[in-house]
């Protein structure tokens, strides 16, 4: 059986437990444990750990039990929900999710390792984003105004074409007199940039974040890096609209891309993991935990310095595996070859094995030479392993 | 326009006297002026490229009197185009002219590869280079890998320089915590056997085509085992204030000893300093033209390499006239500090010890390079820099 039989038949599966009974209101389908894979790798930039897994996969049970017995008292609390919509509204409202946008945005403008932001104001960001005490737009005024920005970004030069291209999506080129008339501002002399008075660093600041164009770009961006696609022009112009009206209407505009047929469109293929991403699931695979932020830093960075950083995310798992670090059995004694194989195509590429792997990894396992350690390694090494 | 003058800060005196005693880093140019026809004809082999970025001025270099002493003896060896236009893209976006021979306005902190195809694609698609002769070392970041390659089709990854940055690569936190893990474990024969049939039996339908990528499993595998073994030395323990840029010379160094590769290109960045303390930015200007005397002495020590490689060096802009508020120099008032910059040429194919006073763009450098190594950079707008053959 192909791989892409195997997922057809999978898909059947899923929703197969989602059959109405008697007529009721067709649920959505659940997620299967691929898409379970990529929704988290998307919204909280990291696989499900085995136990969120298993938590999934027992929620699934219960829903696909209770289906079959209509009517029956179950005396156990409300299973999570194990569809698109409500698996994404779930997450998108932990902090984990708030904490991964906020570094994305950090990210996004290099304010990285020895630029990044460490104030109270700053570190407080995701905390308050999840508790809806503040929105995405003050959130990015604060990273702006932030002195990790300033050093970043020395100079009137440099400054003000930064806050033009990254923060209010202007072209410097196309718009020299403007850039003009900000430098000036930001040396403190009065002018009007962009329509508004303005005399200080912060007013650039201020009067950048507050344009529409801001909005498009940076809604543009964020559908972008959850959709894996561009977004349609009007559906963009009326998400910048209800931005401008009230920022806080991002949370609702995330979990609709989420739930939207796009996103649905982008479960059935692959992305390239960045990576900030690589790291991340490697740690949460391998380990079960996230990087430090040490660890996350330098590899980050030890990775983001080469074309091709394919050769380095081989050494960095081969030197994780080999190290003492992981949660991988360093024996098969005792382990089933075949089911451990199974386990290890679910885990790690959020896919069944074909029956053609299963049974040379099996074999492989069972060798003289084979170890629990070498079937991990050849699927994290792998091409597959790196798109998601 | 007279095509030959002394060099700024060096008198015809000197200049002559330098020659004499110095003989060459590089070989002794011919003596018949005209370019070959074909790069056969030339001793020109190997090209090391040297983008001496962050915004530097002619000012601080063969301006001035005492900061750059290797680049002036490399002018008496060389050619010198002290009128080389520059565009003001922002760093990212002017250094990437320089490899692709096209000035694109690009964002200042944009992470997005060039459209147009670069040099190092130009001559591994056309000269058949593996990925182990055509490499980049850089200073600054993230951004700076998007120098391997474009997003021309004919072109890309597959065609594409293999791209270190030094200093995110070999410092010693990251060096440390690789020596917390430990040294892999040396696999015996029948595990890499049984490893390679693990690999090979994993159906990824699908994924994109093997094709597209920059490296082969071979030459992967010898990028794996360079990275380990730099690690181990030494360059992760430089430290100063130019230390990212100082990586990147030593990276560049330790790639030709060991890939004897085709094209090496060095993009330095931390010149840049210069927005807030211009005391700090000729520092680094000093510093840096030290590393680059450690770099030539090392290319005149290896026989493989003395007599056939050859050096540009130019940076992408200059800086602003006069000092702004806070005593350093930005970018943004159109002079002529800002929009030349002084370009040096040296090689056993190049004549030596001229001024050309001639304009030319530092978007001549792409299409120099692949005309001297055998190819044209068929998409550059730049011109092959002029009076440069001997």
């Amino acid at each position: 059986m192909t791989w892409l039989e195997h997922r057809a038949l999978e898909r059947a599966a899923s929703d197969a437990t989602q059959a109405p009974a008697g007529g009721a209101v067709v649920a959505s389908p659940s997620l299967s444990i691929g898409e379970l894979r990529t929704l988290y790798l998307d919204l909280v930039r990291r696989p499900p750990f085995d136990a969120e897994r298993q938590s999934f996969q027992s929620d699934v049970a219960r829903r696909t039990t209770a289906a079959d017995s209509p009517g029956a008292v179950t005396p156990t609390p409300a299973p999570a929900p194990i569809e698109l919509e409500g698996k994404s509204s779930a997450l998108i409202a932990t902090r984990d999710f708030w904490q991964q946008w906020y570094e994305e945005q950090l990210y996004y403008f290099l304010l990285v390792d020895n630029f990044a932001p460490r104030g109270e104001s700053l570190v407080s960001v995701p905390t308050e984003l999840a508790a809806g005490t503040l929105h995405a737009r003050d959130a990015l005024h604060r990273i702006a105004l932030c002195s990790s920005f300033d050093q970043r970004n020395p100079g009137s030069d440099t400054f003000v074409t930064v806050v033009m291209e990254q923060i209010a999506g202007l072209a410097v080129e196309k718009n020299r007199r403007e850039l003009e008339i900000c430098k000036a501002i930001y040396d403190g002399k009065p002018g009007t940039f962009l329509g508004r008075a303005g005399s200080s660093q912060s007013d650039v600041v201020r009067t950048a974040i507050e344009q529409r164009s801001c909005a498009e770009s940076f809604l543009a961006r964020e559908y972008r890096r959850y959709a894996h696609a561009p977004p349609d022009k009007r559906e963009l112009t009326q998400w910048v609209t209800l931005f401008q009206a009230d920022p806080k209407a991002f949370v609702d505009l995330v979990r609709g891309w989420m739930a939207s047929p796009a996103y649905r469109a982008r479960l059935a293929r692959r992305e390239p993991m960045d990576n900030r991403l690589f790291v991340r699931a490697l740690f949460a695979d391998l380990c079960q935990r996230e990087p430090t932020p040490e660890e996350f830093s330098r590899m980050r960075s030890a990775l983001d310095g080469l074309s091709d950083p394919l050769p380095l995310r081989s050494v960095m798992a081969r030197l994780l595996l080999d190290s003492d670090q992981t949660s991988v059995p360093s024996t098969k004694t005792g382990l089933g070859e075949a089911r451990f194989v199974l386990e290890q195509f679910q885990r790690l590429l959020g896919r069944p094995a074909t029956t053609k792997e299963a049974a040379v990894f099996a074999a492989g396992l069972a060798d003289p030479a084979g170890k629990p350690s070498m079937v991990v390694y050849a699927l994290i090494a792998h091409p597959e392993y790196q798109s998601y | 326009m007279s095509a030959q003058r002394s060099i700024p800060g060096l008198d015809r005196r000197q200049l002559l006297g330098g020659m004499a005693a110095l003989g060459g880093v590089l070989a002794a140019a011919p003596l018949v002026s005209g370019m070959p026809a074909a790069s056969e004809e030339r001793k020109t082999k190997r090209v090391v490229v040297i983008a001496f970025a962050g915004g530097v001025r002619t000012r601080e270099t063969f301006g001035s009197a005492d900061n750059v002493p290797n680049l002036k003896k490399l002018a008496e060896q060389g050619v010198l185009y002290p009128r080389m236009r520059s565009s003001n893209l922002g760093h990212y976006g002017a250094a990437l002219s320089m490899f692709t021979g096209i000035a694109e306005q690009r964002g200042i902190r944009e992470n997005q590869r060039g459209d147009a195809p670069t040099m190092f694609e130009y001559l591994r698609k056309d000269l058949s280079f593996s990925a182990g002769d055509v490499w980049i070392a850089t200073s600054g970041g993230a951004q700076q890998t998007n120098y391997s390659y474009g997003l021309n089709s004919q072109y890309g990854a597959r065609f594409g320089a293999n791209t270190l940055d030094s200093d995110g690569l070999f410092n010693a936190e990251f060096r440390d915590l690789v020596a917390r893990w430990g040294r892999p474990k040396q696999a015996s024969p029948a595990e890499s056997a049984l490893l390679a049939k693990l690999r090979s039996s994993i159906e990824s339908p699908l994924l994109p085509d093997a094709q597209g990528r920059l490296n082969s499993q071979e030459s992967a595998a010898r990028v794996e085992k360079y990275i380990l073994d730099e690690l181990s030395r030494g360059t992760a323990d430089i430290t100063g204030p130019n230390a990212a840029d100082a990586k990147a010379l030593r990276t560049a160094r330790n790639l030709l000893a060991v890939f004897k590769p085709r094209v090496v290109a060095v993009v330095l960045q931390q010149a840049d300093i210069a927005h807030g303390s211009f005391n700090g930015y000729a520092e680094i200007v000093r510093r840096n033209d030290q590393s680059i005397g450690e770099l030539v002495a090392a290319i005149k020590a290896d026989p493989e390499l003395a007599n056939s490689t050859a050096l540009f060096i130019a940076p992408e802009f200059g800086r602003d006239k006069d000092l702004n508020s806070r005593r350093g120099l930005d970018h943004g008032d159109g002079s002529d500090d800002l929009n030349f910059v002084s370009g040096l040429c040296v090689g056993p194919d190049f004549r030596r010890g001229l001024v050309v006073e001639d304009e030319v763009a530092v978007v001549d450098i792409c299409p120099t390079v692949c005309s001297l190594l055998g190819t044209d950079a068929k998409l550059a707008r730049g011109r092959k820099l002029p009076k440069l053959f001997a």
